[in-house]
């Protein structure tokens, strides 16, 4: 019995140190929403409440289209902690909840930033999440509505 | 399907993997959105008839694609076809349409959004039940039993009719209500889990209505749900219920069910720690049904904490303790101890631990032991079998691995 309860708390260890990233925070990026320039206000709440699957319209009645970065990415471990309070699988496993019961669509996955940007600018009612730093918010503004997510 | 061989559940297996990659596939290449995934994994008990009479080993399997289709922004087209195996008496019978439906959304009425389903439609249920078949979404592979009877699986699923969901967002958080009305629909496997193997009749649909009112707020969910169920069965000649000792049975005849549900539920999220507490009564009421008076009326109770702690991104670690009670107004069994059984076999404690790993996007692996303590909630459902009473104490342990497309 000694040797089973050693075992699974080798096993426990082992799951524990390969499981456990290293997440911390560049001081220098900001996490924001950016939206298609069709979006002119978004709060946190909105973000959200589109993020979790529960709300799909725009005020002015179109559908939201959601854009996401890679899960093991920094961006949505930022961005799924600050939001939600959940680590990035704790939100997938929320959104598959919504999918499979017929009551969501999942978001689009975009491999890297610049992708994501491409394909907001040129979506209406799109809304992704990016770090960025003060001049990279300047810069893109033109393009897309930048929103910063309170910590 | 459940009686085949180990090499053809190995073929089904396959089949499904790869007409459910191959949709998704397609679906990346089109407008049509698809998802889908595949589990498949093994259960053991000691000592009780949960995946079967006499029954030690069963193999798990959990699969469902899905697709949805938008003429517009506000308009689509949703269905999902699923299928579970779960031992002999909590599986389909085949792969079943888990929902279809045409939706329309729209936030220009009242308040909100309003969403409009016409169709097959999933019913919400305390926290779990929509997606009470979906392992990457539950907590655990078997759910907590004292609030989601995996016995009345086939009665909770979905309602063919109308459902409609409202949607309001403030400061205050998000209220939602969801009201459904429609007609039950049942598989094969209902006869067994309700009334056992020696029954050859039919469970019949009828209306079931449903609503469900929560408010989210904050990482806390607080929710309550109420429905109604009433099918009727037609009895087959020769239909009997045995009871132990194995010498002694009762005849099944026409009869009809009436189940009421109300389940509290409470939820709270601190990033790592999760806390869960749902309380459900059942209040059921039987017209006929079997020869002989086992009680027309019989409220059932039902509540479990659970906690979850999320170790790193990884592993999540899950403890439960749930009590069950088939009799709610007769909590130490005493009418089954009259009946010469034994006093247990009308409720249940379990404890639960469990883990679930997060390997990569796409694979995941669950583990679990359940403790159980009386044989309450084990199949059949109407009066308990001979298998179901051998032992007070079992344990149920289960593994599962799961494929996200």
């Amino acid at each position: 019995m000694n040797i089973l309860r050693r075992f699974i708390a080798l096993v426990f260890l082992i799951l524990y140190v390969i499981g456990t990233d290293d997440v911390r925070a560049n001081e220098n990026l900001h996490l924001v929403a950016i939206t298609n320039k069709s979006i002119s206000t978004l709060t946190k709440s909105d973000i959200h409440a589109y993020f979790s699957l529960r709300k799909q319209l725009l005020p002015s009645g179109n559908k939201v289209v959601l854009i996401t970065l890679p899960l093991n990415s920094p961006e949505t471990l930022r961005f799924s902690q600050i939001v939600f309070d959940y680590y990035p699988y704790q939100l997938a496993r929320a959104w598959d909840a919504r999918v499979f019961a017929g009551k969501g669509a999942l978001p689009i996955e975009k491999p890297d930033k610049t992708s994501l940007i491409k394909f907001i600018t040129a979506t209406q009612a799109s809304i992704g999440y990016l770090l960025l730093d003060i001049d990279e918010i300047d810069t893109l503004s033109e393009q897309v509505n930048v929103f910063p997510i309170e910590e | 399907m459940k009686y085949l061989p180990k090499y053809m559940q190995l073929l089904k297996v396959l089949f499904l993997a790869t007409m459910f990659f191959n949709a998704v596939v397609y679906a990346s290449q089109s407008k049509l959105r698809t998802n889908a995934f595949l589990g498949v994994g093994i259960a053991n008990v000691d000592h009780n008839n949960f995946l079967g009479d006499e029954r030690r080993t069963a193999t798990i399997i959990d699969a469902s694609i899905n697709a949805t289709y938008s003429w517009s922004g506000n308009l689509s087209l949703n269905g999902q076809i699923s299928y579970r195996e779960f031992g002999d008496s909590l599986s389909d019978e085949k792969p079943r349409i888990d929902y279809l439906n045409i939706t329309y959304v729209t936030n220009q009425l009242l308040f909100g959004e309003q969403t409009f389903s016409l169709g097959r439609v999933k019913n919400k249920m305390g926290i779990y039940n929509d997606f009470r078949d979906i392992p990457t979404a539950k907590p655990s592979i078997l759910l907590p039993q004292s609030v989601y009877l995996d016995v009345y699986r086939n009665l909770f699923l979905s309602v063919d009719g109308l459902s409609i969901n409202s949607a309001f967002d403030s400061d205050f958080g998000s209220i939602q209500l969801q009201l459904a009305l429609g007609e039950i629909n049942f598989d094969d496997s209902m006869n067994e889990t309700s009334l056992g193997k020696l029954v050859d009749g039919r469970w019949r649909e009828d209306a079931a209505f449903l609503t469900d009112l929560r408010w989210l707020y904050k990482g806390y969910l607080v929710s309550f749900s109420y429905s109604q169920f009433a099918p009727t069965f037609e009895a087959a000649p020769n239909d009997i219920i045995r009871i132990s000792p194995d010498t002694m049975a009762i005849r099944v005849i026409d009869g009809e069910v009436e189940l009421t549900n109300y389940i509290y539920s409470f939820q709270k999220n601190w990033n790592n720690f999760e806390l869960v507490v749902e309380y459900a009564y059942r209040n059921f009421e039987v017209k006929d049904l079997l020869a002989f008076p086992v009680g027309a009326r019989r409220p059932m109770e039902g509540y479990y904490i659970q906690g979850r702690y999320h170790l790193n991104e990884k592993l999540t670690l899950l403890t439960r303790w749930e009590r069950y009670f088939r009799s709610a107004d007769d909590k130490k069994g005493e009418r089954l101890k009259a009946l010469g059984l034994e006093g247990w076999a009308d409720h249940s404690i379990t404890k639960s631990i469990g883990l679930k790993y997060q390997l990569n996007k796409r694979w995941s692996v669950f583990a679990e032991v359940h403790r159980i303590t009386g044989s309450g909630y084990f199949p059949p459902f109407a009066l308990p079998s001979s298998f179901a009473v051998e032992n007070r104490d079992s344990i149920l342990g289960a593994a599962e691995l799961v494929y996200r497309f």
